[in-house]
């Protein structure tokens, strides 16, 4: 039976690709997790343990659940992926419809402690392993080895920024104007990009991994072809934004249940329209503005009794027992600042009530510090003294609105620009290695 | 309901039998095995007082970090009957402490392509077959009827071994540390010991938060970090810490059942039960040169040696992820065998370090067994070849050649 | 379908299995990490960690001073093996480097 479309496509459909078997219509600038919401297909795989439907949640890169398969690999981010005629499309972790295995999450209504769960006797405790090592892993095997060139690559940027979002399209640009255009990475297809604030120097579809310090380098890779770049850059900007943490309510994993920004920036990217009821949860002056944004009613985290429905969201039961009927549910949780790649670099990393940041001047220059771990932190202390220094702009610096997001910008913008004015520009280069 | 596993708010008296300074793996099971046998009342002897002492949380060491390979298929009898002792203990281990350890006997797959490597086969599967480990020569062709997804073309011998297997490495440092809890020893996490103090009779132990806890015995089981407390004592031993690094993939549904091993590059990799690929191997580096320098950072270079020996002898990896990397220290002795029992001019200061990588599967033969000895003074043949004064007696050889990673 | 509250959604780690933890004596991020398998799945930790973290300074565990992350292990973006391949530069492999 096919289901009530949730989002309406900004033009006629285009294209068609298949998901579980079955076609899918799409526009040009739809990921597979867009076009699979607007279709009111919810679901993608079931979870390790309970054997719980899940879906697309985060719809921005961050979260483990929309991990499809995609013409033969396995474990592809759904809010990631665009959509291309024909590519085959497939749920991961589950048997079907009547799938057996939901049984578990009826089972075990009080949980399943798996570190003593069925120990006794022997015979039992290796049966148990053994269903449980069938349902555990995620995707199957590759169909084949990827197919494509594998290459290297060697950049030594003046200014690496990392993440074009609206922080880092905004940096880059304020740089550039001023004659010192740096080289931005991200790890979206450009596609994703508004086309007039595609940097002049732009990596896109390759994702920074990691730092390494004792390296003197950051590393960074793309999946199709197989490409490594590794990157000595003078100045690293993080302009990786913040991820959407989940908000500990009763049924907070159903499908349908995503993140508010997620979903406003997919509705902007694809210029798709709601045609779903959405209830925003969430507290303060930015769940405020993106239920405004999505047209949604809004209620507040500690009202919320639990989420209702079962292979899908159907509404929001509050403490006093009304309900909300709706087709989506947005979180909007305090944001949590993308911290990781500041820590690698041996940033020194606070709690700021919602998450974890690095420690920033109000230009957002991140000295050097303690690692976040004892055992760990000799490692940050016994590295060399990086020869880069570390900026932070946007939601990691703390901004949350647009407008402090511009104000980080600007303020960073003009102490890098200062920083840079004591040296000549000199030439970047890029090698194939 | 999960048992206590160790606080970081134990209450210590000031005097104790023993004390284990270092909760791993090596620490956690000799106390479990002291609290089973001197708990008992065997042989009419009072129940011994036990602590053992961790500075961080339970697996923040190479307890937490190795990758749970266990195995009899190594170069050397005395080796081979430890790991079948080991692995005999292993398959009721769940029953005695009460938790999943996720032990699955998928066997060890060891792959030769060099004369070296296809010698160094050959004389174990002899060796091994006098012994009685089930060990058996295998064709390129019969190895990947085992693993389809290699490519052998290189490979000119294989051995398997059915018995071997892999491990959840934490559930065994947890389920020792919960039952000898249970038994009365004393766990104390988050604390570590600054100083050792010689006494006319036995030790005291400085602690990090003041108190100070006089042991009449105390047993070094802090491996790669055994070296700062025995400088303390004057006691010089040759061990010495080396980072290994090793990673993850993401989880999918099971397709690998062994543990392969290239013994050319080093290169091991297995499937835990989660679906996660566990993956290292031998990096040309030396031991870091001193435990004060030990540091646990990941690198890049180690990425891409693994990444291109993994999809050269399984090409289909190169499509898989990579979802995590970390660090591990070795305590690597000078001839590859372990540095267990009394210090030289220190009998009550008692060494269980120095297992080169290998402690973890070796650990619940080796908590028995030195239990034994603390306990009653029963010797096992390990313990004469372990001794720590056989590098200044001359004593030291090489027997071992089948250290991987 | 059972009402759970999740923390984690990779490692399916409800509210409960949390403060199961909690009651047993953990209150390292680290070691709860470790214990409850929160933060160790797919997207290793962007969606639970901080949440945890709210968890334990809300119940006065750890203060929000004293908090820290747990580490921040490489990669951030999965990375395929084939990629990281053509990184490779030096010698394929030593000749049976055994010790």
């Amino acid at each position: 039976m096919p289901k009530a479309p949730l989002l309406a496509p900004p033009g006629p459909p285009t294209l068609t690709f298949r998901w579980d078997g079955a076609p899918v219509a799409a526009c040009p600038g739809d990921t597979v997790a867009s076009a699979l919401i607007a279709a009111g297909e919810l679901a993608t795989s079931r979870s390790a343990k309970y054997r719980r439907l899940r879906g697309p949640a985060c719809l921005h890169g961050g979260c483990g659940t929309c991990l499809v398969r995609v013409d033969g690999r396995p474990n592809q981010r759904a809010c990631l992926t665009p959509v291309r005629e024909d590519m085959v499309v497939e749920p991961q972790n589950t048997y079907g419809g009547l799938d057996p295995t939901a049984l578990v999450d009826q089972i075990f209504r009080r949980g399943i402690d798996h570190h003593h769960l069925v120990v006794y006797p022997r015979l039992a405790n290796q049966m148990m392993q053994g269903v449980a090592r069938e349902l555990a892993g995620f995707g199957e095997l590759p169909d084949a080895p990827p197919e494509g060139a594998a290459g290297l690559f060697d950049h030594v940027p003046e200014v690496l920024v990392i993440g074009a979002g609206r922080s880092g399209r905004a940096l880059a640009a304020a740089l550039a104007a001023a004659g010192r255009p740096p080289l931005v990475v991200e790890r979206r297809a450009a596609a994703a990009l508004p086309a007039a604030e595609r940097p002049a120097r732009l990596l896109a579809g390759v994702g920074v991994f990691a730092c390494y310090p004792q390296e003197r380098l950051w590393a960074a890779a793309s999946e199709h072809p197989p490409v490594l770049h590794r990157l000595r850059p003078r100045h690293v900007v993080l302009a990786v934004g913040a991820h959407e943490p989940t908000i500990p309510l009763a049924n907070n994993d159903l499908p349908g249940v995503v993140s508010a920004r997620g979903l406003a920036d997919m509705l902007e990217q694809t210029g798709r329209r709601l045609a779903a009821r959405v209830v925003v949860v969430g507290e303060g002056p930015r769940a405020e503005l993106l239920a405004a944004g999505l047209g949604a009613e809004r209620v507040a985290p500690a009202r919320v009794h639990k989420l209702l429905g079962a292979r899908r969201v159907k509404g929001v039961q509050l403490d006093d027992g009304k309900i909300l009927r709706c087709d989506l549910v947005a979180l909007a949780p305090d944001p949590a600042p993308a911290f990781e790649l500041a820590a690698q670099a041996g940033a020194p990393i606070r709690f700021t009530g919602a998450g974890f940041a690095p420690v920033c001047d109000p230009d957002g220059r991140i000295a050097a510090g303690p690692a976040a771990h004892p055992l760990e932190a000799a490692d940050a202390q016994t590295a060399p003294p990086p020869p880069w220094t570390l900026w932070a702009v946007g939601e990691l610096a703390g901004a949350t609105t647009p407008a402090e997001i511009q104000a980080s910008v600007d303020r960073c913008a003009a102490a890098l620009l200062r920083a840079l004015a004591e040296s000549p520009a000199p030439e970047d280069s890029h090698a194939r290695a | 309901m999960t048992a206590v596993m160790g606080r970081p708010d134990t209450a210590l008296p000031a005097d104790v039998d023993v004390a284990v300074i270092g909760g791993g793996i090596m620490g956690l099971g000799l106390a479990y095995h002291l609290a089973l046998l001197s708990g008992t009342g065997a042989k009419g002897k009072p129940p011994l007082s036990v602590a053992v002492i961790e500075r961080s949380y339970l697996v923040s060491g190479a307890s937490g970090r190795n990758g749970g390979g266990v195995r009899m298929q190594w170069g050397d009898a005395g080796n081979v009957r430890l790991m079948m002792d080991s692995i005999e203990l292993c398959k009721d281990l769940a029953q005695q402490l009460g938790i999943n350890l996720w032990f699955r006997q998928g066997g060890y797959l060891f792959l030769a392509r060099s004369e070296a490597g296809e010698v160094r086969l050959e004389r174990n599967v002899h060796l091994h077959a006098e012994v009685g480990a089930p060990t058996r020569l295998l064709t390129a062709a019969e190895a990947q009827t085992i693993v389809p997804q290699l490519d052998v073309a290189e490979v000119r011998l294989a051995t398997f071994n059915p018995e071997d297997g892999v491990v959840f490495p934490w559930a065994f440092v947890w389920g020792y540390a919960a039952k000898a809890v249970e038994r009365g020893v004393l766990l104390r996490t988050h604390t570590s010991v600054t100083r050792v103090e010689p006494l006319a009779r036995g030790y005291a132990l400085h602690l990090s938060t003041g108190e100070v806890v006089r042991a009449a015995r105390v047993v070094n089981a802090t491996g790669a970090w055994s070296g700062a407390l025995n400088r303390q004592l004057g006691i010089d031993l040759p061990n010495r810490p080396h980072r290994h690094e090793i990673l993850s993939s993401e989880p999918l549904k099971p397709f690998l059942d062994p543990l392969v091993v290239d013994l050319s590059s080093g290169l091991y990799f297995s499937q835990s039960t989660r679906g996660e690929l566990v993956t290292g191997i031998s990096l040309p580096d030396a031991p870091d040169g001193s435990d004060e320098s030990l540091t646990l950072h990941s690198s890049l270079r180690f990425l891409t040696h693994l990444s291109r020996t993994l999809t050269r002898l399984m090409p289909i990896t190169a499509a898989m992820k990579v979802l995590r990397q970390w660090v591990g220290p070795y305590d690597v002795s000078p001839d590859g065998d372990a540095i267990v029992g009394p210090s030289p001019g220190h009998p009550d200061f008692i060494q269980v370090c120095g297992f080169t990588g290998h402690g973890f599967m070796m650990a619940p033969a080796v908590g028995r067994l030195l239990a034994r000895w603390l306990l009653d003074g029963e010797a096992h043949p390990m313990l004469a070849r372990w001794s720590p004064g056989r590098f200044a007696a001359g004593g030291m050889a090489r027997r071992e050649d089948m250290i991987i990673g | 379908m059972t009402a759970r509250t999740f923390v984690c959604r990779c490692e399916d780690v409800t509210l409960g299995e949390v403060e199961r933890a909690i009651a047993v004596g953990l209150a390292d991020v680290e070691e709860i990490k470790r214990y409850t398998g929160l933060g160790t799945g797919p997207c290793q930790g962007k969606e639970c960690l901080s949440a945890l973290g709210r968890l334990l300074v809300a119940r006065g565990l750890v203060p929000a001073a004293a908090l820290r992350p747990f580490t921040a292990r490489p990669p951030v973006e999965p990375v395929t093996f084939g990629a990281l391949a053509a990184g490779a530069t030096g010698p394929v492999a030593p000749e049976d480097p055994s010790r």
